[in-house]
């Protein structure tokens, strides 16, 4: 064994297996995450304010859409470089995080992947750049971990599609150019239809996103509804080809894949500021960082930190080799958002009374990560998802009793 | 115009630096390594001047294989090409670094060399001007703006509660202080580019015996310091201090 000292960041030395054009993505991420999103933090989260500008700055360094090739606006990175960005914007709010998220795995890769090439061309270059902002509507008032049995329908006319319905928990809605809408495509209301992917621009008649108000969490960023009476969507503006859930779980599967990296970003800077506080804070004359209660628990929050960097490293590597598969992605989203919220509590209870106020920081990641665990599949869906792999047994819907 | 900026790869100025079992240096691994600010700043100063009159930048670093990070980082903030000049370990010595730069910069017909005014690791302040007289061209250091016109250049310094403008032919060598501006951030697509540059290597010889580290030790833990107070009593305080009986 060497006589180094333990690296007590990154304990295992997870950052030693990057590779250099990583490590690069990851410094650049990280000085403007630290010298440009920071100052603007605490603002953002406490008066519920999204900078307008943010997008165009995320959008030059190319932060948005990363992993789309450069022919499309995008800079062609590596998956783990995607979630090297996730995990530096989430160090200092879960809400750029998650404007991000959207931007790029929820909004961007759709139209890659189930886009047609006029579709690509007129969007994704915009959406790069963040002249324009996207986001991505699946969630229903009625329908959240069972998107299935979503209401928004979409019925043929001339030209095009009649979409009606609903969405809520929008991230970005309010301020979004562009909505990427999925709904049951349908030739009569006795049709159970086929789920299907619209691009809706801002400006449309029948369309409107209006802001939810009083969240208590991810307050740095915007969230909305989709409401959607009588929108007429013509056919140009159709994904062709993707039918069923299968459209919207591609990329919800991408977006959890960043999040298991932003929630190990949130984590890290309340271990890093719950260390800070304790060697400098005396009671009873000694250092709180002299106690063994708090020692033990900053031991606690580097081990769980830790395991969430491998679980975050090894997945991204997945990820590039294109072995990654759903059931690896829920194993990690609710691991490390779970972790991420026990670091948080944790982290506000060394800070004591301190602890609560927004100037110290943590406060807000706590809040954030109850969010970031609930969204894009809350800990007991994927359990759920990891259950019927183990067992080969789905236990979503209870069986031996009629619906009630 | 042909530039060179001549970076230095120093250790990320929050690291925590521990001194090598050796004893004559610091302990390089599981470092994190930066480009040196006032370096960065000169590059930033390149490119720009670059997309304002054409030309061609070259990022040179000497130093050993780690460096060539740093040159990847500077084409990744748009240098156009890197030129590494290898060696086993820094020199200890300022002289012998500004010679082998100037070793591998002779030959190459630049209009202009920048460079920082300093490193932020060793703070000698001698590389640009040592640099300048190796090639017998002028230098212009500490240097907070710069202006480029055709063959002639303005550079702004500070002086003692004051700021003074100089006027000087190309070729010249510039040490550029940090204060200068913001370098840019290298973006993605920057990152992804650099990989395609090139990274030259000029093999170069150092007087390696010129001065030579023999001993290296972590400075001594400083005392807390102590803040006294107006009024009475202060006496018996300073008196209590200089006896060495007040806890500090």
């Amino acid at each position: 064994m060497g006589r180094l000292q333990l690296d007590i960041d990154d304990a295992l030395l997870m950052t030693s297996g990057l590779g250099e054009e990583e490590s690069l993505i990851m410094q650049t991420a990280r000085r403007y995450a630290q010298q440009k999103l920071e100052p603007r933090a605490l603002e953002g989260n406490q008066h519920e304010v999204f900078h307008a500008e943010i997008p165009r700055e995320m959008g030059e360094l190319g932060l948005l859409g990363a992993f789309v090739p450069e022919e499309y606006g995008g800079s062609g990175v590596s998956y783990t470089s995607y979630g090297l960005v996730a995990r530096e914007l989430e160090r200092i709010d879960s809400g750029y995080r998650s404007f991000m998220s959207v931007q790029s795995s929820l909004v961007m890769l759709p139209i890659l992947k189930f886009g047609t090439e006029e579709q690509r061309r007129t969007f994704l270059p915009r959406l790069a750049t963040g002249e324009i902002v996207g986001c991505f509507g699946l969630t229903e008032p009625n329908h959240g971990s069972d998107p299935g049995s979503m209401e928004a329908t979409a019925y043929p006319t001339d030209g095009g599609w009649i979409l009606n319905g609903a969405k809520m928990w929008i991230t970005n809605s309010p301020i979004a150019d562009l909505a990427v809408v999925w709904a049951k495509a349908k030739t009569s209301d006795a049709d159970n239809g086929k789920i299907r992917g619209f691009l809706i621009e801002r400006g449309v008649e029948g369309l409107s996103t209006p802001k939810t108000a009083d969240k208590m969490s991810l307050r740095a960023s915007l969230t909305g509804e989709i409401v959607m009476r009588d929108v007429f969507v013509p056919d140009a503006r159709v994904f062709p080809d993707v039918r069923g859930l299968r459209g919207p779980f591609t990329c919800l599967n991408s977006a959890r894949y960043g999040i298991v990296w932003g929630a190990l970003g949130a984590a890290e800077d309340c271990y890093r500021r719950a260390r800070r506080y304790v060697m400098e804070r005396k009671q009873f004359g000694h250092l709180l960082g002299s106690m063994q209660l708090v020692q033990t628990k900053l031991a606690n929050m580097l081990t769980r930190i830790t395991r969430m960097q491998l679980l975050a490293w090894r997945l991204g590597q997945l990820m590039d080799e294109g072995r990654a598969i759903a059931e690896m992605v829920s194993l990690a989203k609710r691991n490390n958002c779970m972790e991420a919220l026990k670091v948080a509590r944790t982290a506000r209870d060394m800070l004591g009374g301190n602890g609560i106020s927004g100037e110290f920081r943590v406060v807000h990641h706590m809040m954030n990560l109850e969010s970031v665990n609930t969204y894009e599949g809350t800990y007991d869906i994927h359990g759920l998802i990891l259950g019927r792999a183990i067992t080969g047994i789905q236990a979503f819907v209870p069986r031996g009793n009629k619906p009630r | 115009m042909k530039i060179a900026v001549c970076i230095k790869q120093t250790p990320d100025t929050e690291a925590r630096i521990l001194v090598a079992p050796s004893g004559c240096s610091i302990e390089e691994a599981g470092l994190t390594w930066i480009i040196s600010p006032h370096d960065e700043s000169a590059l930033e100063q390149a490119l720009q001047i670059r997309d304002r009159c054409q030309g061609r930048v070259t990022a040179v670093a000497l130093g050993p294989a780690r460096v060539k990070q740093a040159l990847r980082e500077a084409l990744a903030m748009g240098a156009d090409e890197a030129l590494h000049l290898p060696c086993d370990a820094m020199p200890a010595d300022a002289a012998v670094t500004a010679a082998a730069l100037a070793q591998a910069l002779a030959p190459r017909t630049f209009d202009l060399i920048l460079t920082g005014e300093q490193s932020i690791d060793q703070a000698g302040s001698q590389v640009p001007q040592r640099l300048a007289v190796a090639l017998g061209w002028p230098c212009v250091t500490a240097v907070e703006g710069l202006e480029v016109d055709g063959n002639s250049v303005n550079a702004e310094r500070p002086r003692e509660q004051a700021e003074e403008t100089v006027r000087f032919e190309l070729p010249a060598v510039v040490g550029i202080n940090r204060r200068i501006g913001e370098p840019r951030y290298p973006s993605f697509r920057g990152i992804m580019k650099a990989k395609r540059k090139p990274i030259g290597v000029a093999v170069v010889t150092l007087d390696e015996e010129a001065m030579v580290r023999v001993r290296m030790r972590a400075p001594k833990a400083k005392k807390q310091g102590v803040v006294g107070a107006y009024g009475s009593g202060i006496e018996d305080t300073v008196a209590a201090l200089l006896a060495g009986a007040a806890k500090v």
